[in-house]
């Protein structure tokens, strides 16, 4: 081969060839590292008590074009100025002719990026974070990522907007429905997203069955009572048991117990026990008694009355086993209902019911826990070349009757605002029975972890939930490898700043569950 | 192979016209993946996330601490010994297939024999992400595979594939089998049809057996062409991710997470970039020191 | 191998016959998927004929703004893969035939004067070694500072590098196997060393340059990780717009099912116009 033995000349060159080359890729790399933004880390927070001047306008929407008005007077913006929205394709068909729309009234063009994967949206966030290109100014993602992307300092404090434009979303004939109004705009007590969406989680069953009299008789002659929707999760697990029935091809229950949403129903549970996620020195309470009994439940539940594919399968399979008639019960996002009674899609139209989420008894007192899991809220991002701009559409798209209409056509975005509840064309769209229900659901929803980190919290969790599902653990066993999992987040990320941010955060839940918890005594205020 | 004189007009000019030829190459390398390297190997030793609201240049030092977690890290240490095992048995499997099929195209003579070829070749021409679909389909619960089961065998033979950690991993190395075992016929067929047929021609007039002719002649000098083939495969199906991701996403909780996917959970879901990249350095030198000792063998060869 | 054929004329067949079955089952399904409508695409029993077959998927792929059917007006609003066809078209080619190029220069130098000693063809081949997921924001920071996100230029110059081992080790086995004696006989007469090069190697190894192209472009046509990352309006590739078929529930798989069939065509062509170079011409080859 090659000659080992190199002469003398040709070393001292090819060292220097090396020590050109590194050279050369210093200096690239120190490219690489630009200048320190001079934007402040953390946000700017008016002077108190100075006055915010209000824009005109009767509506939202007019505020907001009125803003728009403004902004091109001062010359902040003009006609043509290209502005990129990014969010997930499943609203594409909510947010492009709303674009369309606003590209009409205001002589801007806006523009719509899309991701086909969630999780590529939370990576082309962290990464437009790192390398700031500008290339995004609105982002549209779920509601539990604000914290991360706030402390990246990627999205701006849009409550002095609130104040200026009032977007009418927590007070009013037209607010959003509380408590969903606070947890999916506020972090830290401050507004960082503003909603545009409601996931609830809504379940639903099979009405011709609990209709049928043979089964009515039945259940009274087993359980001593009236066949009636479940009110506390004991009921619900016997009613599920009920309505197993393998050998006629239907199973009692579908409820996630796969790899992203495994803690959905052990969440509802463990919440309206009066458990909580952290105590205020951001120790996890999740392996106390109520979580142990929750997960406890969960796992007979899923091991004795579900499909399999509760565990290995993905959220869609309950969009495909309820509409087919292969489960009694299911629950989801609210456009299982929508697809439960579309005929293109599912055998049992017209036998669809909608119940109320169980929930358990506190002297007397039903306390039910609903999870709001993900959905959806448009932040802003700091490299906009307008951020006031886009704070301006958002409030526009959310407007009450704007929003209306988006919200209206078939997507991912569900309904927000406590007036629309009554709009014919949203009981169109979801089926009159179906609205008041997840009215009364939304006002007993509760957030995802919403923490900075939150994608690691939740993750780990379900890991391990999702291994005692499959059997490879015993509950408690995995609620305290969760646990230790959650000290360590939370010591690496700096428990102080963890601590501050539960406190605000366990104040977006519903007001009930925090009276229980004042009433457990779990935390001071 | 023949050299010039040391020295010499010739070698001189050899060595000059050696180091132009290489130049394009270096320069592409250099450019383009020596300064993410070296960020690489900086992020291992700072502790840095984007959400702790510093910038990268900025993290504060951790020297080794990233790779002394990550040598203690179960879930690393599992997805590392899982994924190497997932490499084995499916890089094992795809050598003996496409060396089975090369063989047989090298000897039996059909009509159509180039259009089968080119069907043969078809797996490894669909995008990732619709093979992975596509297996994952075949294999659900109520999927076409457990139907043909069941139509065979009755009601109880459906089989929950993703259920059970072994069998996800036997569907995810059934994907990969089947997508890149063209790629081992390919290359060995091009292997086959380049050797020189006297040697062959000569034993078979000295009365050798077919299984002689091919364990004594045709197998040595095969060997640095399968060796190629076996090293890049090996190398790619190391870094199985989309098949994984789309099939199982690496569970019933972490059982069937490969190391790819355990970095991208790391670097993209968790967004501990730092981590990711110790763990990542760690996983070059190890396959560095293996590849090492593979490829010593090869260079004897040439 | 010249000798008695290993079968007779029916087990051949049917070897043959199971291979193809085995190779194209998959392929079949996905194709049957193409043609199904939503309510079929998870149905049970599953059905190889759809039942009620459509040409939406396809349909939906190119004019997604007539609504047609029920796949349309799922993907009501989406932007056709018109141009994700052509970024793939543009960024692919030219950075396979990029690699080819610059690893058969390579391969020649360190082939025939051993340029790099023993190390540079092994220290070229650790840079398939490392997991691209732990690279992908370091060369973010840094495309960042070159402006090179979601550019053409940009996914042409990684694609190249990346595949850059890969030719140069293949081409390499190739080169090696041509016995020296030949160019030296050329050398003799007078031709330059270049000339040598690309008049009388080149040609010889025409068909390990073809399997080497091959291999390379089906690599880049099927990349996703940075194809997903590295664009997001400009220069999205093929494999990133398969992914981007998912809706309000679920994800398409209709229409993600024809695009894979579709994305698949030119791959398709450029196996078989490559065919012909591939295993005949192989007088001298891999091996000495």
């Amino acid at each position: 081969m090659a000659n080992k033995k190199k002469g003398y000349g040709k070393l001292t060159r090819r060292e220097f060839l090396k020590a050109a080359g590194l050279a050369a890729a210093g200096g690239l790399l120190s490219t690489c590292a630009p200048a320190p933004t001079p934007t402040p880390r953390t946000p700017a927070t008016p002077a108190p008590g100075t006055p915010v001047p209000r824009v005109e306008g009767a509506t939202p929407e007019e505020r907001a074009l009125n803003g728009i008005k403004a902004l091109k007077a001062a010359g902040k913006i003009k006609n043509g100025d290209t502005f990129v929205i990014l969010h997930h394709s499943g609203q594409r068909n909510n947010i492009v002719p709303a674009l369309e729309e606003w590209n009409r009234l205001t002589g801007l063009n806006f523009v719509s990026a899309e991701e086909g994967l969630e999780a590529n949206i939370y990576t082309k966030v962290m990464n437009e974070a790192v390398t700031r290109t500008g290339s995004y100014d609105i982002f549209l993602t779920f509601v539990n990522w604000i914290a991360d992307m706030a402390e990246a300092g990627l999205i701006v404090d849009q409550t002095e907007w609130w104040e200026k434009y009032d977007p009418e979303v927590d007070h009013g004939p037209n607010a959003y429905v509380s408590p969903i109004d606070r947890f999916t705009s506020l972090y830290k007590g401050r507004r960082y997203a503003m909603g545009a969406d409601n996931d609830t989680f809504s379940m639903f069953y099979r009405k011709d069955l609990m209709e049928n009299p043979d089964e009515q008789k039945r259940f009274e002659d087993k359980f001593g009572r009236k066949l009636e929707v479940p009110r506390t999760w004991e009921e619900f697990d016997q009613w599920v048991a009920f309505f197993d029935r393998p050998d006629q091809g239907i199973r009692g229950v579908h409820m996630y117990a796969e790899r992203y949403f495994a803690y959905t129903g052990w969440a509802a549970r463990f919440i309206s026990r009066g458990g909580a996620y952290f105590d205020d020195n951001m120790d996890p309470l999740i392996t106390s008694e109520e979580g142990v009994t929750a997960l406890e439940e969960m796992v007979r539940l899923i091991q004795n009355h579900a499909w399999p594919d509760a565990v290995t399968g993905d959220w869609s399979v309950a969009y495909t086993r309820f509409p087919e008639g292969s489960v009694f019960c299911a629950w989801a996002w609210p456009s299982l209902g929508k697809w439960a009674q579309d005929p293109k899609t599912s055998k049992i139209v017209g036998k669809v019911g909608a119940m109320e989420i169980p929930g358990t008894m506190h002297d007397g007192e039903l306390i039910r826990a609903v999870p709001h899991v993900v959905g959806w809220s448009f932040s802003i991002s700091r490299y906009s070349k307008s951020p006031e701009a886009c704070y301006c559409f958002i409030q526009w798209f959310c407007g009450p009757k704007t929003g209306l209409d988006a919200i209206a056509r078939v997507g991912t975005l569900d309904i927000f605002r406590q007036s629309w509840f009554n709009e014919p064309k949203m009981k169109e769209a979801y089926g009159a029975d179906f609205l008041p229900v997840l009215l009364a659901n939304s006002k007993n929803a509760f957030p995802d972890i919403s923490l900075r980190g939150a994608n690691e919290y939740l993750d780990k969790l379900n890991l391990h939930l999702q291994q005692a599902f499959a059997g490879q653990k015993k509950p408690e066993q995995a609620l305290k490898d969760a646990a230790d999992e959650w000290q360590k987040i939370t010591d690496r990320l700096g428990r102080l700043s963890q601590i501050e941010a539960w406190r605000q955060e366990r104040k977006n839940y519903p007001e009930p569950i925090q009276r229980l918890w004042r009433k457990k005594g779990l935390f001071k205020d | 192979m023949h050299f010039p004189v040391r020295w010499s007009p010739e070698w001189n000019e050899e060595r000059w016209m050696g180091q132009l030829l290489i130049l394009p190459m270096q320069l592409l390398i250099w450019f383009v993946l020596i300064v993410p390297m070296l960020i690489v190997i900086y992020l291992s030793l700072v502790s840095w996330q984007p959400i702790m609201g510093v910038d990268w240049w900025q993290a504060p030092f951790a020297g080794l601490s990233n790779y002394v977690q990550a040598l203690q890290d179960q879930r690393f240490l599992t997805a590392l010994g899982r994924t190497m095992g997932l490499v084995l048995v499916a890089v094992s499997l795809e050598f003996l297939l496409g060396l089975a099929l090369a063989l047989f195209f090298h000897q039996e003579e059909f009509s159509g024999k180039r259009i089968v070829a080119s069907i043969l070749l078809y797996p490894m021409m669909l995008p990732w992400v619709v093979v992975g679909l596509c297996f994952y389909l075949l294999f659900l619960d109520k999927g076409p595979v457990n139907y043909i089961l069941i139509s065979l065998f009755g009601p109880d033979a459906s089989v929950q594939w993703y259920q059970n950690p072994l069998l996800a991993l036997m569907t995810i190395a059934l994907a990969d089998i089947w997508q890149w075992t063209p790629f081992m016929f390919l290359v060995i067929y091009s292997g086959l049809g380049a050797l020189p047929p006297e040697p062959v021609e000569a034993a078979m007039t000295l009365g050798a057996s077919r299984w002689e002719i091919f364990r004594y002649i045709v197998f040595p000098m095969l060997k640095p062409v399968m060796l190629i083939a076996l090293i890049i495969r090996a190398l790619e199906a190391f870094k199985i991710f989309d098949l994984v991701y789309i099939m199982t996403g690496g569970g019933p909780g972490t059982s069937t997470e490969s190391l790819s996917l355990y970095l991208y959970r790391t670097g993209f879901i968790y967004g501990q970039l730092s981590y990711a990249a110790a763990m990542a350095l760690l996983v070059l030198i190890l396959i560095a020191l293996v590849a090492r000792l593979a490829v010593r063998p090869l260079e004897r060869e040439l | 191998m010249p000798g008695r054929a290993w079968t007779s004329g029916l087990t051949r067949w049917g070897v043959v016959l199971i291979v193809i079955l085995i190779t194209l089952a998959p392929v079949v399904w996905v194709l049957s998927l193409s043609f199904k409508p939503p309510q079929e695409w998870l149905a049970y029993p599953p059905t190889l004929i759809p039942r009620q077959p459509t040409l939406e998927n396809y349909l939906v792929l190119f004019w997604p703004g007539n609504p047609v059917g029920v796949v349309s007006e799922m993907v009501r609003t989406a932007e056709p893969v018109t141009r994700a066809f052509i970024n793939s078209l543009i960024i692919v080619p030219i950075s396979t035939a990029l690699s080819i190029v610059i690893g058969f220069l390579a391969a020649y130098g360190i082939s025939r004067f051993g340029a790099g000693g023993n190390f540079l063809p092994f220290s070229v081949l650790t840079t398939r070694m490392f997991p691209p997921i732990a690279f992908a924001v370091p060369l973010l920071v840094y495309y960042r500072s070159l402006g090179l996100i979601d550019t053409h230029l940009g996914l042409i110059l990684m694609y190249t590098t990346f595949t850059l081992a890969f030719s140069l080790w293949m081409i390499k086995g190739f080169i090696d196997g041509i016995p020296r004696h030949i160019e030296e006989a050329a050398i003799l007469d007078g031709a330059s060393r270049w000339r040598v090069m690309f008049t009388i190697t080149l040609p010889l190894i025409r068909g390990g340059l073809a399997a080497a192209a091959l291999f390379v472009f089906i690599m880049n046509w099927t990349e996703f990780l940075f194809a997903l990352i590295f664009t997001s309006r400009f220069a999205v590739t093929l494999p990133v717009q398969v992914s981007r078929y998912a809706g309000a529930v679920g994800r398409y798989y209709g229409p993600q099912a024809a695009l894979g069939i579709v994305a698949s065509i030119p791959v398709l062509i450029a196996g078989y116009l490559i065919q012909r170079y591939l295993v005949r011409a192989f007088t001298f080859g891999l091996v000495k």
